[in-house]
């Protein structure tokens, strides 16, 4: 009775969640390598390392592959993985046709290659000019159990720098593109540039799905931490959806204020429709997008206001008060 | 108009320039000579303190590299603000030294007394602000790289300076943000830091008010901008043959230097602590002992008949 009961608890989870173990498999997602990965990777001293490209072609060193780039410090580095956040795979085979896009600061966009190098798939990001890059990668997986897959993952980061150097744009079709934007994206919503540079526990998390250009009502976005905590909404009319970053990791003792929890936001929209693709009928279409976030722990946890502006006004206080009594005895002595 | 006057007005602008510039996209680089702070949200340009600290943080393989092109970069808006206004920055634009500017001006409106610091004291604590400009360099050095085998610094004290400087948690309050006025209870290293940021906030209102310009006899950029005066298109000349020591200047001085008033040889007399105010040429009576000039051309010189009229006296004596 027992084990028939936990059996229809998990059949149930299968329908009402929005990521279940069937679309887990198809899911994908770029992290970016921190910077002591990438260091680590650059300073390994054991002999030459290999690169190759994702169709196996192997490459020079990875000196000369993104050495270059690594030590003039304009590159982001990013995995590809697959998998049931927070477990990840690497090496599903469906994962070398991912097609990788950069939009530069300047609105222009250009397609990465994808590399493996005996671990994960990986891409390298250029990024010489100061401001907000967004890298999309989009794989079309194809056509399961009469569903036909498009998979999206979504990163941005920022070069801090002033540089600006304008390229000419490419004129190619992208895959996964609609009118020189990916067909589904998640906007993350900020009123504080801040915010879009750091989330942090506590923080409103704001989002727009959109789908070819229109905000997507009722998509289904799913929010999971790194424990696989998980939190399921549905976006609004306006495509919005809104979660609030929950703590996981409390620090007993010293505040590691680096210390950094991955959650993944999943967005996942079902367009009606027959279709072939690859000589495979398919009766709807399924959008599944990703979006990686990488959530600090709150100020709060460590910093304390009120002791902060005590500490200034006692300050004033014995700082104004010595100064009243020197100024007392000097005029006392000149008195004198 | 008088050059006080004129010089307060400049202040006030360059201060609404510097803290709220950015609101309409100004953006003068990441160089500027003046302690206008990173923490401002809408900033019009950068304190070169900042990325000095952050790029000396670097270890060495990336400096040697693109992030070193960035610095050399930096560094040459620096030098070249510097080569152009001398420190005039911090008499002249500098948003701290407006705001002790005005906290003088408080004082003397409460007919409160002036501080000073005997000679023997300011040539005590002359060295301090050096001392910092040494430590805001070598301290992220040592976090970024490890010598002779020894652990790197801490992660906590990097940009030591700012985490102690004033400007961090006054000037965000100019737009509304008072969140930097904190006690971090992260690690030892963070109390010590935060406490020391309250200490000198404290230190920076309590002292500005009662000795003019207090925090710039310790601030390091103006110990920075001071290896680059001699360079400068703008300088203060003194002739010496004119000079009748009577000691208006040194007394007027918000510096509080005397080399002004007992220099009698060289020609170039701006000092470590000059910020050229210009008070000095307002107040001497002699003609062009003191000027100011800009590549070699005199653009305020000091007059009789100037200094005359601004005492009220009549026009012709």
């Amino acid at each position: 009775m027992k084990n028939f009961i936990v059996s229809l608890i998990l059949v149930e989870m299968l329908f009402i969640g929005a990521v279940d173990t069937a679309e887990a498999a198809t899911m994908l997602w770029v992290e970016r390598l921190s910077r002591e990965e990438m260091m680590a990777m650059f300073t390994k001293k054991t002999g030459e390392s290999k690169y190759s490209d994702a169709s196996g072609k192997e490459e020079k060193s990875s000196k000369k592959v993104s050495g270059k780039s690594f030590t003039s410090g304009m590159v982001e580095m990013f995995y590809l993985y697959s998998g049931s956040f927070p477990d990840k795979k690497r090496n599903n085979t469906y994962l070398q046709n991912t097609h990788f896009w950069l939009e530069d600061p300047d609105g222009s966009i250009k397609g990465l290659n994808l590399r493996k190098k005996g671990g994960p798939y990986m891409v390298v990001a250029p990024n010489k000019n100061g401001g907000w890059y967004q890298l999309t990668a989009y794989n079309d997986y194809g056509v399961e159990n009469g569903i036909r897959f498009h998979l999206f993952s979504q990163n941005s980061f920022l070069n801090h720098s002033d540089t600006v150097r304008r390229d000419e744009p490419e004129q190619i079709k992208r895959a996964g593109f609609y009118e020189g934007r990916p067909i589904m994206e998640i906007v993350h919503l900020v009123e504080d540039m801040q915010q879009q540079y750091v989330i942090r526990s506590g923080d409103e998390l704001r989002v727009k799905v959109f789908l070819k250009g229109e905000t997507v009502k009722g998509a289904h976005l799913t929010l999971i931490t790194e424990k696989n905590w998980q939190k399921q909404i549905k976006t609004d009319e306006k495509g919005d959806g809104r979660f609030t970053m929950i703590k996981e990791t409390f620090s007993e003792g010293k505040i590691d204020k680096s210390r950094v929890e991955k959650y993944l936001l999943i967005a996942v929209h079902e367009v009606d429709g027959p279709g072939n693709h690859n000589g495979r009928a398919y009766e709807k279409q399924r959008y599944i997008a990703t979006l990686p976030l990488m959530v600090y722990p709150s100020s709060l946890d460590w910093e304390s206001k009120s002791t902060g502006y005590l500490v200034a006004m006692f300050g004033i206080g014995i700082i104004s008060g010595a100064a009243a009594i020197r100024r007392k005895r000097r005029r006392k002595d000149e008195g004198r | 108009m008088r050059v006080d006057r004129i010089r307060l007005l400049i202040q006030f602008l360059s201060f609404i320039l510097m803290i709220y510039g950015g609101i309409v996209l100004i953006n003068l680089g990441r160089g500027l000579p003046a302690l206008t702070c990173v923490y401002s949200k809408y900033s019009a340009g950068l304190c070169f303190l900042y990325p000095l600290q952050r790029f000396a943080g670097l270890p060495f393989f990336l400096l040697l590299g693109g992030y070193g092109i960035l610095l050399l970069k930096y560094m040459g808006m620096f030098i070249l603000w510097v080569i152009v206004l001398n420190t005039a920055w911090c008499g002249w634009v500098c948003p701290i030294g407006f705001l002790q500017d005005l906290l003088s001006k408080l004082r003397a409106y409460m007919n409160v007394d002036l501080s000073r610091f005997s000679w023997l004291t300011r040539d005590r604590y002359k060295s301090v602000k050096y001392i910092l400009l040494v430590l805001l360099i070598l301290l992220p050095i040592g976090i970024g790289n490890s010598f002779f085998g020894l652990p790197k610094l801490t992660d906590d004290l990097a940009v030591p300076f700012c985490q102690i400087c004033p400007a961090k948690p006054l000037l965000p309050m100019f737009d509304g943000n008072f969140s930097h006025i904190f006690i971090d209870f992260s690690s030892g290293t963070k109390i010590v830091l935060s406490t020391l940021s309250m200490i000198i906030l404290a230190l920076f209102f309590t002292a500005s008010f009662l000795k003019r310009r207090f925090f710039c006899s310790y601030c390091p950029m103006s110990a920075l901008l001071s290896l680059f005066k001699k360079t400068s298109l703008l300088s203060l000349k003194k002739d010496g043959r004119k000079c009748t020591q009577c000691g208006n200047c040194s007394r007027v001085c918000p510096m509080e230097i005397r080399e002004i008033a007992d220099e009698r040889e060289r020609t170039d007399i701006v000092t470590q602590d000059c910020m050229l105010c210009m008070r000095c040429i307002e107040v001497c009576p002699e003609d062009n002992a003191l000027r100011a000039t800009f590549a070699g051309m005199t653009i305020f010189p000091s007059t009789a008949k100037g200094f005359l009229k601004r005492q009220g006296a009549f026009e012709k004596v």
